[in-house]
């Protein structure tokens, strides 16, 4: 008999480290809707080639995990659907900030409201949400959101830490960089565009665009796997910032529960 | 070569050039993703603007590596 079959979704460093963990133990295919392996510390890591090459999985990568009933994940990529038959699924598909909703930040819904994730991808490449943003956060995703909108060209960065705590570099302040720790933002304000953020107590901050950098969950977008999926183990480090150590940690942590899943009945 | 786009910096690997009904057919794969740059006579203009900088400062400075020498 065969080694059993595992798909890990995620080709982070959690994922690529819980698929060498397993090598010699399952037949293992990493999936990534992003062409690359590395996740969030990038596909020319030291760490992403020494793990991509001790894991020697099958890389399904530019494709889409979609849905897993417990023996299948169904993965759409660039050659159309396939059917991953699997023992046991691992979602290693990272984190993300709370949402609007998540965050209880009332009011219409105006264009400019976006994840932090996101904002600093865009100003990475040239692309700016807005020239006046906010970021709601204080952590890791807050500074690396306020760092590349300011180096994008934003005009001035307001940061709001709901929880008053700021990351070091954060807390130094800078020019165009204007810090509110232990403000909250209750409501949005405008028309086709964020115009304005309210915050308990009543004062309102004028801005256009409004950056979700607050908390730290887990990413889940698979269907049958949001919640606890069948044969799932979930690795997802609750980290701000995300560190190669954890991400290792979590993904031998990950193997290890794959093995006991697949020693079970 | 890396190709900078709105979900990242990503390699891309030549993989052949070839001709195509009077297209220059670059073949490779952006990542795990199969790509094709097609290149015709239509934009030639373009890619002579984009490049002429960079040639007239190639050009420039071959010019000046010349008259060192013989200087």
């Amino acid at each position: 008999m065969g080694e059993p079959a595992v798909v890990v979704v995620g080709a982070g460093i959690t994922g690529l480290s819980c698929a060498a963990e397993l090598r010699g133990h399952a037949a293992v295919t990493v999936v990534d809707r992003v062409p690359v392996p590395g996740g969030v510390h990038g596909w020319q890591a030291p760490e992403t080639h020494e793990l991509t090459a001790a894991a020697d999985a099958r890389l399904v990568l530019g494709a889409t995990a979609v849905r897993w009933d417990g023996e299948r994940l169904l993965v759409i990529g660039q050659d159309g659907a396939e059917l991953l038959p699997a023992a046991a699924l691992v979602v290693a598909t990272g984190t993300r900030p709370l949402g609007r909703a998540e965050l209880g930040i009332a009011g219409p819904r105006p264009a400019g409201v976006v994840a932090a994730t996101v904002a600093a991808h865009l100003a990475e490449n040239g692309l700016l949400v807005g020239r006046r943003p906010l970021i709601v956060g204080g952590g890791d995703w807050a500074l690396r959101s306020a760092e590349e909108l300011l180096h994008a060209g934003a005009e001035s960065v307001t940061v709001a830490a709901p929880d008053g705590v700021l990351a070091p570099p954060l807390a130094g302040g800078g020019p165009r960089l204007r810090l509110m720790p232990g403000a909250r933002p209750v409501a949005v304000g405008g028309g086709a565009r964020v115009e304005q953020v309210e915050l308990a107590g009543g004062d309102r901050v004028e801005c256009d665009a409004l950056v979700l950098a607050h908390g730290v969950v887990p990413l889940r977008n698979v269907d049958g796997a949001v919640w606890e999926g069948p044969r799932t183990v979930y690795a997802q480090p609750l980290h701000d910032p995300a560190t190669v150590d954890g991400a290792r940690s979590a993904g031998r942590d990950a193997a290890r529960a794959v093995r006991s899943l697949l020693e079970s009945p | 070569m890396k190709v900078t786009s709105p979900i990242g910096e990503l390699p891309f690997t030549v993989r052949g050039v070839t001709f195509e009904d009077g297209h220059v057919v670059v073949q490779g794969e952006l990542g795990a993703w199969r790509s094709r740059i097609e290149v015709s006579r239509g934009d030639i203009p373009m890619l002579a603007r984009a490049f002429r900088g960079p040639l007239i400062a190639a050009g420039a400075a071959a010019a000046a590596l010349v008259l060192l020498r013989r200087l």
